[in-house]
């Protein structure tokens, strides 16, 4: 059936507005990764602009590059790879902003790939500067934590580290 | 820095992380402590590690003869088998009087242990080594009190439906020398911690007892069982499966030509998730061992040779499968080998144990019994053994070598025994 078609059909496309404000014209075979777009497709919104108020434009235009990256029929398994290993590459919290886009925007693949970024970004990491990435402030009393470490003394051995990032 | 993160992100987070890590990350908060102790979130991180990419690994198991001590490691599943310096295993079991264990399984990171190999116990353990926590599990309701009036066959694996993992054992109890059938079914469940009686059918067929390996396949335990055939005075090998969902037991046929013949020579084992047998000529020092498949699970006809293994060298036993075409077994001196069924070459390691402590599984660090298990100081186990009872059986004063050889030959004593008196 493509045959036929493919010459004549025409590309359709959307337009994506950032939290601020930014809009992007999209190619919506790129575009409907996003399963939460996708559904608004068929819902009928494509008209129109979709806003995405959750994501900012620094963020739509790293999930962007991914969606093109990833749909584009040209690139092979090996580009994809390399793309995905520098796209990991970012800043903890670049990528922890990825990740919340990608749930909101439902791309399952991205998702996995941000959070296991992130996990293996952190894994090493000592408690101290984990809180201070995820911006928690520890409700122990100095007393509990140190029961906490007795119990696994081991689990706090070895070079930990303590970047933020 | 960045502003909190949704919950349901976190989970998908930290599932991904090594329990190391995760205990770690327990005293960041009070509520990164509880989300990560939570039955749910141990769920689902022992469900994404099985899921994951990451390389497999099993974990090995010998008691080294220069070293003279169980050992335990994880390896990385590469051509050199090396082993994984970030899990480090504390065994705690080095003080035991009993040599080694007996590893009845090892399921998403657990270990299950009895202490039967080298005389009478009730110690049966649920380890971790990833987080050092075990669960000693109560003593089931039967009363088997009196030494060498039973024998004990354990099994254990995942209950895919109930999410939850239980531990089978049977109880054949001596009469005239001669071990009653049916055998007692009894069934822990980790998630309730007790045990129940089975009350729904057991077949009329032994399990090879002492050289009893389980196969875990298709949520199903196997092992290679043997029934007397009344009509024509013999034995008949096949294969015992007990359903872990339904409790229920099921027998499935050997391929023909392994029906007759000594049970002892059979061993069910994993092939990917098919279930296979290996056939050795002899039960010691065996050259040739022959590896049968079952291709369409529970399907008789289906069962095919797939490999046949010649050997000029003095090969002892095989562990299982470190691929689809590579083996892992030891040497009669002892030493452990990786053998290409494709290629026939094969590669010697530096490890050296007693032929039948060897024990290969797959595995995968897990935080399973994190809430369910004791913290294992060192020798904190081996403290609670039962010392006065090993001294009946005079192992402290004999090697692991020598106890070995002397239990499998007691054990082969009887099973010929019986085997014999049933043809006549």
């Amino acid at each position: 059936m493509a045959e036929a078609s493919s010459s004549i059909t025409e590309k359709f496309f959307l337009t994506l507005k950032s939290s601020d404000g930014d809009e992007f014209v999209l190619e919506e075979s790129i575009a409907i990764q996003s399963i939460t777009i996708k559904n608004m497709v068929e819902d009928g919104c494509s008209s129109s602009v979709i806003p995405l108020s959750k994501v900012d434009t620094e963020t739509l235009i790293k999930v962007i590059e991914y969606m093109k990256m990833h749909s584009s029929t040209s690139s092979n398994e090996e580009e994809i790879e390399n793309f995905d290993k520098k796209f990991v590459s970012n800043s903890i919290n670049t990528i922890l902003n990825i990740l919340e886009a990608a749930n909101f925007l439902d791309i399952n693949n991205l998702l996995e790939l941000c959070a296991e970024a992130v996990a293996n970004r952190i894994k090493n990491k000592t408690p101290e500067a984990v809180r201070k990435i995820f911006n928690i402030t520890s409700d122990f009393t100095p007393e509990e934590e140190a029961e906490i470490r007795n119990e696994t003394p081991w689990a706090f051995e070895g070079n930990l580290d303590h970047s933020l990032d | 820095m960045s502003d909190h993160i949704p919950e349901e992100l976190m989970i998908q987070i930290l599932s991904r992380l090594p329990p190391k890590s995760l205990l770690r990350f327990r005293c960041v908060s009070k509520s990164w402590n509880s989300l990560i102790s939570s039955p749910e979130f141990i769920r689902q991180h022992t469900q994404q590690a099985i899921l994951s990419k990451n390389p497999t690994h099993k974990i090995l198991r010998y008691f080294s003869i220069p070293q003279k001590k169980e050992l335990y490691s994880i390896r990385v599943n590469n051509a050199i088998f090396s082993i994984d310096t970030n899990i480090n295993i504390r065994s705690p079991f080095n003080d035991t009087t009993r040599h080694y264990f007996r590893i009845v399984g090892s399921c998403h990171g657990i270990l299950c242990l009895s202490d039967d190999l080298f005389g009478y116990s009730h110690v049966l353990v649920l380890w971790n080594p990833a987080i050092n926590r075990c669960l000693r599990l109560p003593m089931p309701p039967l009363d088997c009190s009196q030494k060498g009036r039973y024998m004990f066959v354990f099994g254990f694996g995942f209950d895919i439906k109930s999410k939850d993992y239980k531990v089978v054992k049977m109880t054949y109890s001596q009469s005239r020398g001669a071990f009653l059938l049916p055998p007692k079914v009894e069934i822990f469940s980790l998630s309730l911690g007790i045990w129940k009686q089975l009350d729904g059918f057991i077949p009329e067929s032994y399990i090879v007892e002492y050289f009893y390996k389980q196969a875990v396949v298709h949520g199903k335990i196997h092992w290679t069982g043997y029934k007397i055939d009344v009509e024509r005075k013999r034995m008949k090998n096949l294969i015992l499966a007990f359903d872990l969902s339904d409790e229920i037991f099921v027998e499935l046929q050997l391929p023909e030509c392994l029906v007759i013949g000594a049970p002892m020579n059979l061993n069910t084992a994993e092939f990917g998730e098919s279930l296979a047998i290996y056939h050795y000529d002899k039960c010691t020092w065996t050259r040739i061992c022959s590896i049968w498949v079952m291709k369409e699970y529970g399907v008789v006809e289906s069962w095919s040779k797939e490999f046949n293994i010649v050997l000029d060298w003095e090969p002892g036993m095989i562990l299982g499968f470190r691929n689809n075409s590579e083996i892992l077994l030891t040497r009669r001196t002892g030493q452990l080998v990786s053998y290409n069924l494709e290629t026939h070459e094969k590669m010697n390691f530096d490890i050296i144990g007693t032929k039948n402590s060897f024990f290969m599984g797959t595995y995968k660090e897990s935080l399973i019994l994190l809430n369910e298990g004791q913290l294992l100081l060192p020798n904190d186990f081996s403290s609670e053994t039962d010392r006065d009872e090993c001294k009946d059986y005079d192992i402290e004063n004999r090697n692991a070598q020598m106890s070995e050889l002397w239990y499998q030959l007691v054990m082969h004593q009887y099973l010929t025994t019986v085997l014999e008196t049933r043809h006549i």
